[in-house]
């Protein structure tokens, strides 16, 4: 091989990077190129003062601690996220949970309970409609006669106790 | 890299923020040292370090293999040095650095050093990659390859034509002086 074909293969023999068939071809052609000794040496120089130049270069002693310091603020940011979805996941399994009970055979006692409730619950409201303004006279007569028979029944139940007691 | 470096991974990979802070000590200069070279200024390869680490530390449960975090982190510095160069770009915000800088003053460099870094600079960014990728981490042809995802044969060619550019700046400068 003549110093044009071998010239190409320099850097991979100062790195290392030949097989081994091509580093004999080189390191023969070199033994007895004066000229190609000359630029071998010079590549390897160059690539001892590249290595000295990229190892001397460090990075800032701060370095670590703002790194972590960001990583410390990554991880508020995302235990913060996880909580706020606490609340979301909460409403989301309550509903679950309410409407599987529905679905399920116990939630059909549950459905007819709400379905009387709700119609009772509309009869009570249209009652001060259908009387119009007698319905505050009406809602203070009940009052006062359920004042007047808790009142009475709490007055038997203490007499019939002082009874017992005197016996 | 040692079983220490791969414990403190997999340690990390669990969710052991003290393991990953010993492996940002552990990488550091490595990840510093592709930034610096590629963007060029010292503020912004602090910036670019920083965010190197931050997006390992997203991502590091991703990685398959523990033995390839190396090859792994120097693909995301690379990459995000490179996006930072075109950014920087996009939206000029200051000129080229003096090299002052560059280097920061973090201490007196050798006048050889002066003019390796200024060669380095000379250099395109595709080639300035594969030798940084090679002088920094110290990676196989192979290895660059797969983190630049190019074939072989195109690192092999890019690191001597780099190699060949680098010896004919200093030999010019040195030529220059003498």
């Amino acid at each position: 091989m003549n110093c044009h074909e071998v010239r190409p293969m320099f850097t991979a023999y100062i790195d290392g990077a030949l097989s081994p068939g091509e580093y004999d071809t080189v390191a023969r052609h070199v033994a007895g190129c004066p000229s190609c000794q000359a630029l071998l040496a010079e590549l390897e120089e160059t690539t001892f003062v590249l290595v000295d130049l990229v190892e001397s270069t460090t990075a800032p002693m701060d370095i670590e601690q703002r790194v972590m310091a960001e990583i410390q603020a990554l991880n508020q940011t995302r235990q913060a996220n996880r909580l706020s979805l606490v609340p979301a996941i909460a409403g989301i399994l309550g509903f679950a949970i309410i409407a599987a009970i529905l679905l399920s055979p116990a939630g059909m006692i549950i459905r007819v309970t709400f379905r009387l409730l709700y119609r009772a619950s509309g009869g009570i409201a249209t009652v001060p409609v259908l009387l119009g303004h007698w319905w505050v006279i009406v809602f203070a007569i009940s009052a006062l006669m359920l004042i007047w028979f808790s009142v009475a029944a709490v007055l038997r139940l203490l007499r019939s106790v002082q009874s017992e007691v005197l016996l | 890299m040692d079983q220490n470096d791969i414990n403190l991974i997999r340690a990390a990979r669990k969710g052991d923020t003290n393991a990953f802070a010993h492996i940002v000590g552990n990488y550091k200069d490595y990840v510093y040292r592709t930034a610096l070279h590629i963007v060029r200024d010292c503020h912004d390869a602090e910036d670019v370090t920083q965010e190197v680490f931050m997006k390992a530390y997203k991502a590091l449960r991703k990685l398959k293999d523990e033995r390839t975090f190396p090859a792994w982190l120097a693909q995301i510095a690379t990459r995000t040095s490179l996006d930072w160069l075109k950014s920087k770009r996009r939206h000029p915000t200051t000129d080229w650095e003096s090299e002052e800088e560059i280097r920061g003053d973090t201490g007196v460099m050798a006048v050889t050093t002066i003019e390796v870094d200024q060669a380095l600079a000379s250099l395109s960014e595709e080639h300035r990659v594969v030798t940084l990728l090679r002088a920094v981490y110290g990676f196989e042809y192979e290895e660059i390859a797969n983190i630049l995802d190019i074939p072989i044969g195109t690192v092999r060619s890019r690191l001597h034509h780099a190699r060949l550019q680098l010896r004919q700046y200093l030999k010019e400068e040195r030529g220059d002086e003498r």
